[in-house]
């Protein structure tokens, strides 16, 4: 763990129990995440889910109901944004239409009183840093998104602020855009070795990115853990669901052989236990679509039997849109081989059960 | 204006014309079945009216104006043809008949005509007979002076009796005067004139005093006067609500007016005590009167038109109406109403005292508006 | 419809403003600059072309003291206007919730009644027996001399006439505004007085200029609230102008008066307008949530 300036062991930041209530709608309920630094964390949620709320709270810009929150041990909840040393960037990007993008590069700078020698350097360090070269004395509606978003995050990286927020900093891009500014983002954070905090519904956005994922849902804390944690062994079926892309099954466990059957399915596979239930229970499986096993149908083994649909090709991978007898439609993700299996191909659907994920139903 | 050819500049001219006039223009062609008057607002009786239009089946519509020249103007750029009455006060029904604005009429015709008081009968009263002709030009109807309105309480009454009492600084912020500025600089006149003794030498028009006509040199001692005066009043009055309203409330304890709201201050039903106030109508240094006329456009030919305009004359000058219009407005009469008036009454409307509106100086056109716009203008801004 | 007939539809329905343009302001202010270089004299026009008005103006300090108070009198009662109208505007934007129409509509009241009804409620107001120094008289004190007939009557009554007009121009450049900017400009390190000097009032100031000038061009010529309540020193440009039309009669002088008031407005536009960029207002444009 991080040591602070003043030699605790606490982290450097904090937030604590906090809660936020608007009259009898509860967006945030008693949530604690601790970040390091350097570290990148996403938080994660539907839209709703009360992310951005905790953005807004650990940014100052709004007060929480009930708990505490620090910075570097200091506790900073009762201080209002500009007392914080905290960078922001936000979705619409939110640059100043009046000012050049220097003057909005130099904005944080002169608020935080820094010496102008000190302005001049980071102005210069941003500009390199950020490839804003000729665009210094642009207006904002001069610039391109991608290039509006680059003057985003400079402003907010100006004052190497305490941790830096990120609002959904990507939604308004297009997607080569994104998944360009994706590496950037990630860059600068370990360039600076400060903490970010990136708030995003986008599970791939937030798993490409961050060094942890916390997924909120409705107000709470569903998971927080190491990226690669939370993607294969996602602690709850909200976070199954949510965060890569899963094929949900219902089935049943029983006890006595240890295994789960499928409903509609002729189809069973061993299980050791299901979590906090004794004996037979009705269970919710989540299969992740690239752990999708296809096999020839003639093949003979245990599975479901389903057609090709259709196919679509994605760079590398290729997904399938698999009929099964049941009427449902299931995507299974495998990579590219030679040939794509032709439409109309049978196809028998299996998967390593140590790789699928099992939860009690009805939670 | 005789030049007929179609220049450029006359098309320009009407244009220009027709576009200022826009507003005040009643199209000729909207009624056939209307009368049309030019008047003050004050005169109007809606019942009267009503009654007259169902007598006659005819609509009754009213243009209205504040001062002469405003009228005098609305006639003018309108034409004659825009209005069937008009309404005018003083001397100015003499330019109307000059400018072929309106015509003659015979007294024969309105048979209310005969009620006149002496002073206003068709032979005496020459400021309404054309010189020229002889013939009569319009009919008297209200009367009155510029005097001085006064609360006895507070301004002793032999002060009145001069102009200087509108010009005293002990009665500082107490003054007030009408917004008329022909008037304040006619009064002024009379005051200016009679300190420099300058009424019996040769008048610019080569005619006796008039304090409408004035050298640059009386109109210069005005100019002084009225910045003087200026700083005397608490404001000039636009309307006769407001001036009530200050003499009521004491606010004002001198006014030059019309003697209307002298008249309104002590016929007022409002509940409030009432006070000693009087009305000077004629200063040492003389005073300013007018009496109000029923005018008939050129535009009215002999016929059913005209005949409309004599009924509605009639009307307008017979005795009950008459004495009703007194008592709104707060005027005298040309009509001889002492038959059916109070002794009160009598004394509140001057009805005895119309020999007096021969010694007074009658309403007129400036010598020179432009002049005259001047020293008011100067006056003003001082 | 044939190809021909539409484009005479379109061409139509261009051409019914621009007729309605010319027919209603065009064609007046060139009756009013042609009559500004005529001259009247004994209420009838002279059609002489000269500049005489012109030097009249040029020469004759009245006017120009009628002027310099209309002046002074349009830019006080503009700037107290607007320093009024900005919390105002502000706190119904920010502070209105649901009751933000129906105050931005209360605003609009005023306008119900005409120019003139609301002066005479005015003079009834301040005048000598109204009800600021009726109580005051009651209570035993001495009348407010200032208010009564005198310019800063006159401030009071063109405050309370375009007031509404300001605050309202004000609420809706507000209402416009992004005010998740001065959320931006707030994790930027600006504390509240940076937040509104650096970026609600830069990118305000638009709205805040059409609401100065809604207020300052009718100011400036301002004829009945002088008339009513500026007393014998109250004298301002506008209420000159009427006089030359209405009780004189040198409408050639008062259209020359018309002349410079409207050149003079057309600079302040032209000046004023200047400092407008829509562009870089706080309208950004994307998608509001």
């Amino acid at each position: 763990m991080y040591q602070s300036q003043n030699g605790t062991d606490a982290p450097y930041i904090r937030i604590a129990n906090i809660s936020r209530q608007y009259g009898q709608v509860r967006a945030l309920h008693d949530l604690s995440i601790d970040i390091d630094k350097h570290e990148f964390i996403a938080i994660l949620g539907p839209s709703g889910s009360g992310k951005s709320t905790l953005l807004r709270l650990i940014a100052g810009l709004d007060r929480p109901t009930a708990g505490r929150i620090f910075f570097d041990g200091a506790d900073v909840t009762d201080l209002p944004p500009h007392k914080r040393g905290i960078g922001m960037v936000f979705q619409e990007f939110l640059l100043f239409p009046h000012r050049t993008v220097r003057e909005n590069l130099a904005f944080p700078l002169r608020m935080t009183k820094q010496p102008p020698k000190m302005i001049l350097e980071r102005l210069d360090w941003a500009e390199s840093i950020l490839s804003l070269n000729g665009l210094m004395d642009r207006y904002p509606n001069q610039l391109s998104g991608g290039q509006q978003q680059r003057v985003a995050l400079g402003r907010g990286l100006v004052t190497h602020p305490t941790l830096l927020l990120l609002d959904e900093p990507l939604a308004n891009l297009d997607r080569e855009l994104r998944n360009e500014m994706e590496v950037e983002i990630r860059r600068y954070q370990k360039q600076l070795g400060i903490p970010f905090v990136y708030v995003t519904h986008n599970q791939e956005e937030a798993l490409s990115m961050s060094d942890r994922v916390a997924v909120i849902n409705g107000g709470k804390l569903e998971a927080l853990g190491e990226r690669q944690l939370i993607y294969d062994h996602p602690p709850t079926p909200f976070v199954a669901r949510f965060v890569g892309k899963s094929t949900r099954f219902d089935g049943a466990f029983d006890a006595a052989s240890k295994r789960v059957d499928l409903q509609r399915y002729n189809y069973s596979f061993p299980y050791e236990e299901v979590a906090e239930r004794k004996g037979n229970a009705r269970v919710e499986v989540f299969v992740k679509n690239e752990r999708f096993e296809l096999l020839p149908s003639r093949s003979g083994g245990a599975g479901i039997p389903c057609t090709v649909a259709d196919v679509v090709l994605r760079g590398p991978f290729v997904e399938y849109i698999l009929e099964t007898e049941a009427d449902e439609r299931i995507i299974a993700v495998q990579p590219k081989r030679e040939e794509p299996l032709a439409l109309g191909t049978k196809l028998s659907l299996s998967w390593n059960p140590s790789q699928c994920h099992v939860f009690p139903a009805g939670r | 204006m005789q030049e007929k050819k179609i220049s450029r500049r006359t098309v320009l001219a009407a244009g220009a014309g027709a576009a200022l006039c826009m507003p005040f223009i009643r199209p000729a062609w909207a009624q056939t079945q209307t009368v049309r008057a030019l008047m003050w607002e004050a005169y109007v009786l809606p019942d009267v009216v009503s009654k007259f239009e169902e007598e006659n089946n005819v609509k009754f519509v009213a243009t209205f104006f504040d001062g002469n020249s405003e009228a005098y103007n609305k006639l003018r750029v309108g034409g004659a043809k825009e209005f069937d009455l008009v309404q005018a006060d003083g001397f100015w029904p003499q330019l109307y008949f000059r400018d072929g604005l309106i015509r003659s009429v015979d007294y024969a015709h309105v048979p209310s005509a005969a009620n006149y008081l002496p002073e206003f009968h068709a032979e005496k009263f020459k400021v309404l007979t054309d010189p020229a002709s002889g013939s009569k030009i319009g009919y008297p109807f209200c009367w009155g002076a510029y005097g001085i309105t006064y609360n006895a309480a507070v301004v002793a009454p032999e002060k009145t009796g001069t102009i200087e009492c509108m010009f005293d600084p002990a009665l500082s912020g107490q003054l007030s005067t009408s917004a008329r500025f022909e008037e304040n600089i006619a009064l002024a006149a009379l005051l200016v004139t009679h300190r420099l003794g300058s009424r019996e030498k040769p008048r610019p028009d080569g005619k006796p005093f008039n304090p409408y006509v004035l050298t640059d040199e009386e109109l210069d001692g005005v100019k002084k006067l009225l910045i003087e005066q200026k700083a005397l009043l608490l404001t000039r009055y636009q309307d006769n609500p407001t001036l009530f309203q200050l003499l009521q409330s004491g606010a004002v304890v001198a006014a030059t007016e019309f003697a209307q709201v002298f008249r309104q201050l002590l016929t007022a039903k409002d509940g409030n005590p009432k006070q000693d106030f009087r009305h000077t109508l004629k200063m040492k240094e003389g005073g300013l009167g007018w009496v109000d006329t029923w005018l008939v456009t050129s535009g009215v030919e002999d016929g059913p038109r005209l005949d409309l305009c004599n009924k509605f004359i009639d009307r307008m000058i017979s005795s009950e109406i008459m004495k009703r219009i007194g008592e709104v407005a707060g005027c005298s009469t040309t009509i001889d109403l002492r038959a059916i008036s109070t002794e009160e009454e009598r004394k509140l409307y001057l009805m005895d005292r119309s020999s007096e509106i021969s010694d007074l100086f009658m309403f007129d056109q400036p010598s020179s508006p432009e002049k005259w716009e001047r020293v008011w203008s100067n006056v003003q801004a001082a | 419809m044939s190809e021909a007939e539409n484009r005479l539809n379109r061409r139509l329905f261009l051409h019914i403003p621009t007729v309605f343009l010319v027919i209603f302001f065009v064609l007046p202010l060139i009756a009013l600059v042609v009559l500004s270089f005529w001259q009247t004299e004994n209420y009838k026009i002279v059609r002489e072309w000269t500049a005489m008005n012109y030097v009249t103006l040029a020469t004759e300090p009245a006017y120009f003291i009628f002027f310099i108070r209309s002046l002074f009198m349009a830019i006080f009662v503009s700037v107290f206007s607007v320093v009024v109208s900005w919390p105002i505007a502000f706190f119904i934007v920010r502070y209105g919730g649901r009751y933000k129409l129906i105050l931005s509509l209360l605003l609009a009241v005023p306008f119900l009644s005409g120019e003139v009804l609301r002066l005479i409620a005015l003079q009834g107001m301040l005048g000598p027996t109204g009800l600021v120094n009726g109580v005051l008289l009651k209570l035993g004190a001495a009348p407010l001399r200032f208010i009564m007939y005198s310019n800063s009557a006159t401030f009071i009554a063109l405050v309370y006439l375009y007031l509404p007009m300001v605050v309202t121009t004000v609420y809706l450049s507000l209402l416009n505004f992004d005010f998740r900017l001065a959320s931006a400009a707030s994790a930027c390190g600006a504390n509240r007085f940076r937040i509104f000097s650096e970026i609600v009032w830069p990118l305000n100031l638009s709205g805040t200029i059409v609401g100065f000038l809604l207020c300052f061009i009718p100011t400036l010529s301002a004829a009945l609230a002088p008339r009513f309540l500026g007393g014998p020193n109250g004298v301002l440009y506008g209420m000159s102008i009427a006089q030359q039309f209405g009780e004189s009669g040198t409408w050639a002088l008062g259209a020359a008066m018309g002349v410079v008031l409207f050149l003079f407005s057309m600079l302040v536009l032209g000046v004023f307008s200047l400092g407008i960029d829509l562009r870089r207002t706080g309208f950004t444009g994307m998608g509001r949530q």
